[in-house]
C-alpha cells in the first residue's frame, strides 16, 4: 500500500513536470503562415487554352469533381514507359467525344448521379502508347484505383475515322471505366469460372482471336486475364455494332484446326480443310480459312476453296473442322455477356442493354454533336 | 523501493532539463522563406525570364548518346504557347519545321520546364513509335532548370539525363536567317566524297574520324586497332562550329587516355580547332593516303593549270583535233583494275589513252613524285605518235611535286606544283567514288 502511495505521489510529480515543460516549450512558439504557397486555380483569360479549360471545368470538374488532364504530367505516368504528350487540338476532340458518348451516355441511362459516385476522378490523356518493347504490346487505357483513367494514342485521333475512334477510343474508355467499376464491386464469382485455365496473361497476343472467340473470348485480349476479359466483354458489347457481333459469334460457334504445334501460341488456325486433288486421306488433307459457299441443285450448302480445281477439272470441296473442343464460345460469351448484364443492374442500378442501344444511337451521328460541342469550346467566353 | 524512485525521480529531472534545453536553442533558419515559397518565386522567375525580351531562345538539344544533337529556336509566349523551330533536313538551307504548342515551368524537386503539349519538332524525340520501337530517341521534354548565368540556362533532362543549354537570341531573329546559316556550317563540317578526316591531337597523336557529316563520330588512333580502340561520340552543330554531347577520352594506340576533346571552333582554312586545349584540330586526310586510295578518280582541272601545264593542254587537245578530229575531253588520274595500276587517261573522243603510272613517291606527306611504268595501252601509244607534244607533258611530270590544297578540312581539289619552277602546275579534283577499285579500259 505504502509503494503504491509513494509511486503515485512520484506519477504525480512526474505529471506537474511534463505539464509545465510543455507549457512553458508552448508559451514562446508562434505559428507562422502555411510553408505551402496559396494554390490559385482560377483561370487566366490570357492563356492560350483558356477557353477549353474552362468548358473543361463546366463540364467535368464541376459535376463529376473530375480532373480531366491533357497536359503531361511524367510523374502522372508509369516512367518506365516512353511517353509523348497529347496534342492540344486531338485532346479537345477527345474530350468533346468523352462527354457525349460516355459521361452524357450515363447520365441519360443511369442518371446524374451515377457518375458523380462511380466515375473516375482523374482522366489523364496522353499522346503516345504505351509501348512494351520487349513483348511489342501497347497499352491503350489504364485504370487505377478506381479513380483514374489514363487514355493514351490520343495523337492519332481522326474524329472521322468512326472504326478506329470505336477500335482506339470509345471501346477504351468503356474498358477503362468498367475497371473502375469492378475496381469498387468484385467482378462475380460465376465470370471467373467460364473460362478459369484459358487465360494466358504472357502470349495473348499471338493467339488467333478467331479460336479464341471459338474459346469463349470477345478478343484476344480477354484472353489475357479474368478482369480484362470482363473489360472487354462489357466495353465491346456496348461500343460494337451487330455487325461486329455477328462476326465474333460465327468464329465462336466454329471448330478450328491447326497443322501447326498447337503448344506455340503463334500457331495458325483454320476453320476448314480440303484434299488435295479432290482424294480423300490424310496424306491429302490441307486447312484453308477463306472459302466459297455455294448452293448446289439440292439446296444444300457446298464450300469450295475458291476457284482452285483438281486435275479433272473439278473444283475443290471444303469442309468445316469440326468442333470437337467441348468448349461451347457462343454459349460462354453469352453467359459472360449475362453475368455483366446482371451485375450492372444489381450493384450500380445500370441497364447494359440501355447502354448498348444509347452507345449506339449516338455513334449514328456522332459527327453532328461533335461539331456542336466543340463550337461551344470555341465561342466560350 | 529507494532504486525505483530513484528511478522515477531521474526520469523526471531528464525530461525536465531536456525539455527546457530544446526550448532555450532556437535554430536560425538558412533561407528567409520556406522550400515552397521559393519554388514559388523560381517559378515565378523563371517563367518571365522565359518570356522578357521577345522570349526568343537557342536550344542545343541532345537526346540519346546515338543521336547527333539539333539546335532549337523557341519562342515562348506569355500565353502559354511556344513555338519550337528547327532544321532536321541537311539537305536543303531554306527548310525548317515550326510547330506551336504549350509550355509551363513547375515545381518538382526544383523548377521545371515541360512542354506538356504535343509539339512534333521537340516531342518526336521522345516518341516511342521511333526505332528501336518502344525507345525511340529517347529525349526529354521535361527539364530541369539547373542555373541562369549570362542570358544562358543550363537544363537537364528530367527523365534521361542530358544535359542542354539554352541562350537567348534577339527577339528579332529571322529563323530562316537563322537556320540557313547553321546550314551553312553544317555543310562545312561534311567533306565531298572523302569521308574520314583526322585529328591531330595536342599529345602529338593523330586519330582517325568518320562520320562527322553525320554528327555522330567514330575516332581510333591512327596507330592503333580500329576494331578495339574506336569511340563512339554524338556532337552538335552550333552556328560557329560544333561539340561533343560529353567530353571524349580518346584513346592511345597503347590504350592509355592522353587527350580529352570536346568543343570545335571552325578556322578560316576549314579545319576545326580544339577549344579545350588550343590545340588539337581536325584536318582533312593526308594526301598520300587519298591518291593511294584506289576506290576514287581524280580529273585534272584544265582551268586550274599554270605554266607550261596550262600551254600544253591546249595545245595537246588541238593537235589531236587537227590530227584525227579527236578533241581532248578530259585527263584523268585513276585505278585501274585490268592493269592493276593507275593510270593518267588522256581521253581523246571516245579513246581511252592509258599512260601506265609505276608508282606515287612521297617524300612527307606534302611532296610527290610520279614515277611512270612505261606501260601504255595501244591509244596512248597512239597518241605519242600522233601528239608528240603529249611526251612533253609527262616530261614535265618527272619532277618532285609540291602538294597543296585550299581547304584543310575537305582538301578534295589538290594543287601539284613544280618543285623546280613553280610557275608549273596542275590542279586534280576527286571527282568519282568508284563502287568498285577503279575500272577497265574504255576505248
Amino acid at each position: 500500500m505504502l509503494i503504491m502511495k509513494a509511486l503515485k505521489k512520484y506519477i504525480v510529480i512526474l505529471l506537474l513536470a511534463i505539464t509545465a515543460v510543455t507549457v512553458c516549450s508552448c508559451g514562446e512558439e508562434k505559428l507562422g503562415p502555411s510553408i505551402f504557397p496559396d494554390v490559385d486555380d482560377t483561370l487566366d483569360p490570357t492563356s492560350s487554352t483558356y477557353k477549353f479549360d474552362k468548358w473543361l471545368r463546366q463540364t467535368f470538374r464541376d459535376p463529376y469533381n473530375l480532373d480531366f488532364l491533357y497536359r503531361m504530367e511524367d510523374v502522372g505516368t508509369n516512367m518506365n514507359y516512353n511517353l509523348v504528350p497529347a496534342n492540344y487540338e486531338q485532346s479537345v476532340d477527345l474530350a468533346v467525344l468523352c462527354k457525349y458518348l460516355w459521361f452524357d451516355v450515363y447520365n441519360k441511362v443511369a442518371g446524374e448521379e451515377f457518375l458523380k459516385q462511380y466515375g473516375p476522378r482523374i482522366l489523364h490523356l496522353v499522346g503516345s502508347p504505351a509501348m512494351n518493347a520487349l513483348s511489342g504490346t501497347e497499352i491503350v487505357g489504364l485504370a487505377e484505383g478506381g479513380v483514374k483513367v489514363t487514355l493514351f494514342k490520343v495523337n492519332e485521333l481522326d474524329v472521322n475515322d468512326i472504326a478506329s475512334l470505336n477500335e482506339l477510343y470509345f471501346k477504351t474508355m468503356h474498358h477503362e471505366f468498367a475497371h473502375i467499376l469492378h475496381q469498387t464491386k468484385t467482378i462475380p464469382v460465376t465470370f471467373r469460372t467460364y473460362s478459369a485455365g484459358y487465360y494466358d496473361g504472357s502470349n495473348w497476343q499471338s493467339r488467333d482471336s478467331r479460336l479464341l472467340n471459338s474459346q469463349g473470348f470477345v478478343t484476344s485480349y480477354a484472353s489475357s486475364a479474368v478482369r480484362e476479359d470482363f473489360a472487354e466483354t462489357i466495353a465491346n458489347y456496348i461500343v460494337q455494332p451487330d455487325e461486329w457481333w455477328d462476326y465474333i459469334y460465327t468464329m465462336a460457334s466454329r471448330g478450328w484446326a491447326t497443322d501447326g504445334d498447337p503448344q506455340n501460341p503463334d500457331a495458325a488456325y483454320y476453320c476448314y480443310y480440303y484434299y488435295e486433288n479432290n482424294e480423300a486421306g490424310d496424306e491429302h488433307l490441307k486447312y484453308v480459312s477463306n472459302v466459297v459457299e455455294e448452293t448446289d441443285e439440292d439446296g444444300n450448302v457446298v464450300y469450295y476453296v475458291g476457284n482452285l480445281t483438281d486435275s479433272d477439272g473439278n473444283r475443290i470441296i471444303a469442309y468445316p473442322v469440326q468442333d470437337e473442343d467441348g468448349i461451347d464460345g457462343v454459349t460462354i460469351i453469352n453467359q459472360k455477356i449475362e453475368d455483366a448484364r446482371q451485375w450492372l443492374r444489381t450493384e450500380f442500378n445500370v441497364d447494359l442493354d440501355k447502354l448498348r442501344e444509347e452507345v449506339q444511337s449516338r455513334q449514328l451521328n456522332y459527327l453532328q454533336h461533335f461539331n456542336v460541342i466543340r463550337a461551344e469550346i470555341d465561342n466560350m467566353q | 523501493m529507494k532504486n525505483f524512485r530513484f528511478f522515477i525521480a531521474a526520469l523526471a529531472s531528464i525530461f525536465v532539463v531536456t525539455s527546457f534545453t530544446s526550448c532555450t536553442h532556437e535554430v536560425d533558419d538558412v533561407f528567409e522563406k520556406s522550400a515552397a515559397e521559393r519554388m514559388s518565386d523560381a517559378i515565378s522567375n523563371y517563367t518571365k525570364l522565359l518570356t522578357d525580351n521577345g522570349g526568343t531562345w537557342a536550344m542545343e538539344y541532345f537526346s540519346n548518346s546515338s543521336t547527333p544533337g539539333f539546335v532549337f529556336l523557341l519562342k515562348f509566349s506569355k500565353n502559354g504557347d511556344v513555338t519550337i523551330s528547327a532544321n532536321y533536313n541537311a539537305e536543303q538551307a531554306s527548310e525548317y519545321d515550326s510547330d506551336t504548342s504549350e509550355w509551363r515551368v513547375i515545381g518538382d524537386n526544383g523548377p521545371v520546364l515541360t512542354f506538356d503539349t504535343y509539339n512534333e519538332v521537340l516531342h518526336l524525340f521522345s516518341d516511342p513509335a521511333y526505332s528501336p520501337r518502344g525507345r525511340g530517341f529517347e529525349g526529354d521534354y521535361e527539364f530541369n532548370l539547373m542555373k541562369y548565368q549570362n542570358d544562358t540556362i543550363f537544363l537537364n533532362g528530367k527523365k534521361n539525363g542530358a544535359d542542354i543549354v539554352m541562350y537567348r537570341v534577339p527577339e528579332n531573329t529571322n529563323v530562316a536567317d537563322y537556320f540557313a546559316e547553321l546550314f551553312k556550317m553544317q555543310m562545312s563540317t561534311t567533306t565531298v566524297y572523302f569521308p574520314l578526316h583526322r585529328l591531330v591531337g595536342s599529345n602529338g597523336q593523330e586519330y582517325m574520324i568518320s562520320g562527322i557529316g553525320d554528327m555522330v563520330v567514330s575516332i581510333y588512333p591512327r596507330l592503333g586497332d580500329e576494331i578495339s580502340q574506336t569511340v563512339d561520340a554524338n556532337a552538335i552543330v552550333t552556328l560557329d562550329g560544333f561539340y561533343f554531347q560529353n567530353p571524349v577520352d580518346l584513346i592511345d594506340p597503347d590504350g592509355g587516355h592522353t587527350l580529352s576533346v570536346q568543343h570545335f571552333l571552325r578556322q578560316e582554312d576549314g579545319s576545326f580547332l580544339c577549344t579545350d586545349d588550343g590545340v588539337s584540330r581536325i584536318i582533312g586526310m593526308d594526301f598520300p593516303t587519298m591518291l593511294n586510295d584506289k576506290l576514287y578518280s581524280w580529273r585534272i582541272d584544265k582551268d586550274a593549270l599554270g605554266g607550261r601545264f596550262a600551254e600544253l593542254y591546249p595545245a595537246i587537245d588541238d593537235a589531236s583535233y587537227k590530227k584525227n578530229r579527236r578533241r581532248l575531253s578530259y585527263v584523268d588520274l585513276a585505278y585501274n583494275s585490268s592493269t592493276n595500276m593507275f593510270n593518267f587517261q588522256f581521253q581523246t573522243g571516245s579513246r581511252a589513252c592509258n599512260f601506265g603510272l609505276g608508282n606515287f613517291v612521297f617524300e612527307g606527306d606534302k611532296k610527290v613524285k610520279f614515277v611512270l611504268s612505261g606501260e601504255n595501252n595501244t591509244n596512248a601509244t597512239s597518241l605519242l605518235r600522233d601528239v608528240p607534244l603529249t611526251q612533253e607533258w609527262f616530261d614535265l611530270l618527272d619532277d618532285t611535286f609540291i602538294m597543296s590544297s585550299e581547304s584543310a578540312f575537305d582538301p578534295y581539289i589538290v594543287k601539284f606544283t613544280s618543285s623546280k619552277n613553280s610557275e608549273n602546275f596542275f590542279t586534280l579534283k576527286i571527282y568519282q567514288r568508284n563502287e568498285e577499285e577503279g575500272g577497265g579500259d574504255v576505248n
